[in-house]
């Protein structure tokens, strides 16, 4: 079982090389998540879902971790993301994650950011992207 | 004061106002990212506390989660305010602090910027 350090380790190294499906995996079936962008999510299939709209709508997706602090089964990391959107439009930012890993799997994720510099990602119609 | 004590007593001063005591937190050369502005050194962060003060006449900011490590911590922080029009805000976010001596040595912090769009310009 993966320690909460190498479980948020695993999630930034997965973001990077844009294996979102094994990124997925990473949390519990059960996962709550409150995130900045896309608001409160329960359960792994919400997740996925949700996952589906990250592939179609950056084209770069780097999230590097500044910092990360473990306590227990708590993490916090200070994160860099630069991105673009679907159509190449640049995007960089830089914000917190707040992990609770159980049993070596994220029980609750929540981040915090500035949602404008997302703008070239919230304002697309992802249902318009081949 | 150890880390947490630091981070905690942070949060304390800003909801009892007493800032004074507030910036004594701070290294005299400490940086502080608020993503609006960069302050740097003791003065220009205390002048930091006028500004708060006269958009937002009533301004809490509520520590929810705290992660330490070593001489860095990470806090989850909930604002609670009331703009100089009566506008309610409410913003959850993120500060990061650097401590170094007992002081903090750089901080920033991560909030939605649409959050305080109705906080009038000064």
């Amino acid at each position: 079982m993966m320690s909460t350090k190498e479980v948020v380790e695993t999630y930034f190294y997965l973001v990077n090389i844009g294996n979102w499906d094994k990124w997925v995996t990473l949390f519990n079936d059960d996962i709550v998540m409150d995130e900045q962008l896309a608001g409160h999510l329960e359960g792994i299939g919400t997740l996925k879902g949700a996952v589906e709209g990250l592939k179609k709508g950056y084209s770069k997706f780097i999230n590097r971790p500044l910092e990360v602090l473990v306590e227990g089964e708590k993490a916090m990391a200070l994160w860099h993301i630069e991105a673009a959107n679907a159509k190449g439009v640049p995007i960089d930012a830089k914000g917190v994650n707040y992990f609770i890993v159980t049993n070596g799997k994220i029980s609750y994720f929540s981040n915090f950011h500035d949602t404008v510099p997302f703008k070239p990602f919230t304002d697309q119609n992802l249902a318009s992207i081949e | 004061m150890n880390v947490k004590e630091i981070v905690e007593a942070y949060f304390a001063f800003i909801n009892s106002g007493e800032w004074d005591k507030w910036a004594g937190l701070f290294d005299n050369d400490a940086v502080v990212d608020d993503m609006a502005n960069i302050s740097k050194g003791k003065d220009a962060i205390k002048k930091s506390v006028d500004t708060i003060q006269q958009a937002l006449p009533e301004f809490k900011n509520y520590l929810r989660e705290l992660v330490v490590e070593e001489n860095k911590a990470i806090a989850i922080c909930e604002i609670k305010a009331t703009t100089r029009n009566n506008t309610p805000l409410v913003s959850k976010g993120a500060n990061y602090y650097e401590i170094k001596n007992g002081k903090i040595n750089y901080m920033a912090s991560f909030h939605d910027s649409a959050h305080f769009k109705l906080v009038p310009r000064l």
